[in-house]
């Protein structure tokens, strides 16, 4: 699985993670609404007049709608076909070396179609899109490559129980998530609906003593819950 | 501003007569499972400062009253089963989203566990330390890719056992996940060849498990987390800058305190369950709680852990010599049967001194290891920087440049005890802890 973000909070960096991420939010023009922005860019115009039903604990976020959620698919760009030439005339002037790195562009990426030149622990590697559309995912939601979600890399197939708001039911919001094991080293992992049970909206929601945590979808029970990152021990 | 010496030298004596009729361990067991007030009473007596995060939380949540706080979470014992070894060799490795095959089942919780017999209740902890689900792991892992791969990120495989303490776990939606048991972390491979539990995986990688998913190499966190190295994590902050050495459990029981800093009393079995069920409590977010039997057996399955161990005296030979050498040296600190004692300054001591610090966890001070099993536990001191009994007592640690020291560690100050040996009692105390 390569699916990848780069809006990742850490410990009592994620605040400033997440206001970044809320920036691009209002910035790039996306799938994923900025709830209490009133501008669904891409989306469902009136999804962001919504708001959620239900007292979650004991926090006044009645009516708030999440900062985070998909109004609307978005598709992703097409890469443009492959030169005549083999790719010779795209040639970046790349070559491998002993820095492990693969690749210095993204046209250097031509195992396959949609490649995308990426840093990583061990240097520049390929990464190739998985979709276009969320047609293309067998389950789950086609997030873009630089898109709100910040997944650097390539377009990749997010799992969950909803694609868009719309699968939420009536007032219903579809929201990312990080993964819950210990704390969102990996990014957003899936798309999944708030509930009445929700103990948080959104990431603002979580804080504990100067712990900055992020509000995420808890598989175990089915809400949403903060988390706060810490390894079991 | 730690407590009384009493209590845990009453849980001391407690723990070494376990299992050998301590009298009051069911009746402990029964008041841990069945009521609030006692359960609330122990966590404020077990915790010796309450200045730090892991002591606040607890002490605003657990058993705070019966409707709310941690008391009122749902249990959690979900179907589960072992990831076994032979999906390492399926074309693209273990699915860790896969269904749950039909014999997969519930950790079962027999009427005598509920009654807080011992017998039973080490069964159900047996069982649990390999199949509940403690820690959450990432829908996809390249360490469970192949064999090769699970070799090079320390995971145990073995075909009675399965892979690394990992089980699929079922989900509220029905779905599955991934999850660490106790095992994960706490189980390795022995001399005689089997998978021996309680044993620390010094060889597992986590923090390589964790970055693996990341996109930004250059994040802070995820640097952080792959120089824990092997055998090591951080279980106290969200940004990887607490590394401690994965604990050897065996000894468990022949502990006065429980945490490297010694933060946790271990006043009895009570206070061991509370410590686990608030661990799992924590790595879940708080969601949800287990069912206090599978925390208590956990916790009584633990201490029996210790009955695997060699015994501490009666030695021959050089070895003998080496037993009485530890007599003459050693002992102030490392005490009686379980050759442990109650926490030291963490300025006495002399060793790093971060993780007694800590926000999170932090005394000020650092538990005494039990020395039984010290022999077969892999890295030693609380940030796994010694490699073993040899370096520890070699003179050079404490200097810069020493070259055997772990995860990146110039010099290893501190624990000077035993340094100025002479080469042959050096080699004899060697000899005789080894063999622990």
């Amino acid at each position: 699985m390569n699916e990848t973000t780069n809006d990742r909070p850490t410990g009592v960096g994620a605040p400033t993670a997440l206001m970044l991420g809320a920036a691009m939010l209002l910035a790039c023009g996306s799938q994923v609404s900025p709830g209490d922005a009133g501008d669904s860019q891409g989306g469902d115009a009136t999804s962001d007049s919504r708001t959620t039903d239900d007292v979650v604990g004991d926090r006044a976020i009645v009516g708030r709608v999440p900062m985070r959620h998909r109004a609307a698919a978005e598709n992703c760009p097409r890469p443009p076909p492959p030169l005549p030439d083999g790719g010779v005339g795209a040639d970046s002037g790349f070559v491998p070396d002993a820095s492990n790195d693969q690749c210095a562009v993204d046209r250097d990426c031509t195992a396959r179609g949609g490649g995308h030149c990426v840093s990583s622990r061990v240097g520049r590697i390929c990464t190739y899109d998985t979709c276009y559309a969320d047609g293309d995912c067998t389950m789950g939601a086609c997030v873009c490559a630089g898109g709100v979600l910040g997944n650097a890399g390539a377009n990749v197939c997010l799992m969950g129980n909803c694609r868009v708001d719309a699968d939420c039911g009536a007032n219903g919001y579809c929201s990312p998530t990080y993964d819950t094991m210990c704390g969102p080293y990996s990014g957003f992992r899936g798309f999944y609906c708030h509930t009445p049970r929700d103990a948080c909206i959104d990431d603002a929601d979580c804080v504990m003593g100067t712990m900055m945590g992020y509000c995420a979808f808890q598989p175990t029970v089915g809400s949403w819950a903060c988390s706060y990152s810490f390894c079991a021990g | 501003m730690l407590h009384s010496d009493r209590p845990r030298i009453a849980a001391f004596v407690c723990a070494v007569g376990l299992f050998v009729g301590c009298s009051g361990e069911p009746e402990e067991a029964v008041r841990y499972l069945h009521d609030r007030s006692f359960r609330r009473a122990t966590l404020e007596q077990s915790l010796q400062t309450r200045d730090v995060e892991y002591a606040r939380v607890r002490l605003e949540r657990y058993a705070a009253s019966e409707t709310g706080g941690w008391d009122a979470l749902p249990e959690w014992n979900p179907r589960t089963e072992l990831v076994s070894a032979g999906e390492l060799d399926v074309d693209g490795g273990v699915r860790l989203g896969a269904q749950l095959r039909s014999r997969s089942s519930y950790v079962s919780i027999v009427a005598r566990a509920r009654d807080g017999d011992l017998d039973a209740l080490r069964l159900l902890g047996a069982l649990a330390f390999r199949l509940y689900p403690v820690q959450l792991l990432p829908r996809t892992m390249l360490a469970l890719a192949s064999r090769d791969n699970a070799a090079r990120y320390g995971l145990w495989v073995d075909d009675l056992e399965g892979v690394n303490g990992i089980v699929r776990a079922e989900m509220a939606d029905g779905s599955t996940l991934g999850a660490l048991s106790c095992a994960g972390c706490h189980a390795s491979r022995g001399a005689t060849g089997r998978i021996e539990f309680g044993r620390p995986n010094v060889d597992f990688d986590f923090g390589r498990v964790l970055a693996d998913g990341a996109e930004h190499p250059d994040d802070p966190a995820i640097t952080r987390a792959l120089a824990w190295g092997a055998g090591r994590l951080d279980v106290s902050t969200s940004d990887g800058r607490e590394p401690v050495r994965i604990p050897d459990l065996r000894s468990v029981r022949w502990l006065t305190h429980l945490q490297a800093s010694g933060l946790v009393a271990q006043t009895g079995l009570a206070a061991l369950a509370i410590r686990i069920e608030t661990l799992i409590v924590t790595s879940h977010h708080e969601v949800l709680r287990p069912p206090r039997e599978i925390a208590l057996g956990l916790a009584v399955y633990v201490w029996s852990l210790a009955d695997s161990l060699p015994a501490a005296t009666g030695r021959a030979g050089a070895e003998g010599r080496g037993e009485s050498i530890f007599q003459s040296h050693c002992t102030s600190c490392h005490a009686g049967p379980g050759m442990s004692g109650p926490p030291i300054a963490a300025d006495v001591i002399g060793t790093d001194r971060a993780t007694s610090q800590s926000p999170s966890r932090g005394t000020g001070m650092y538990r005494v290891p039990s020395l039984r099993g010290v022999g077969t536990r892999g890295p030693l001191l609380h940030d796994g920087t010694v490699p073993d009994l040899e370096a520890l007592f070699d003179r050079a640690r404490t200097l810069d440049g020493y070259p055997r020291a772990l995860h990146g560690v110039r010099s290893i100050p501190g624990h000077t005890a035993g340094l100025d040996l002479t080469a042959s009692d050096r080699r004899d105390l060697l000899l005789y802890l080894s063999g622990l």
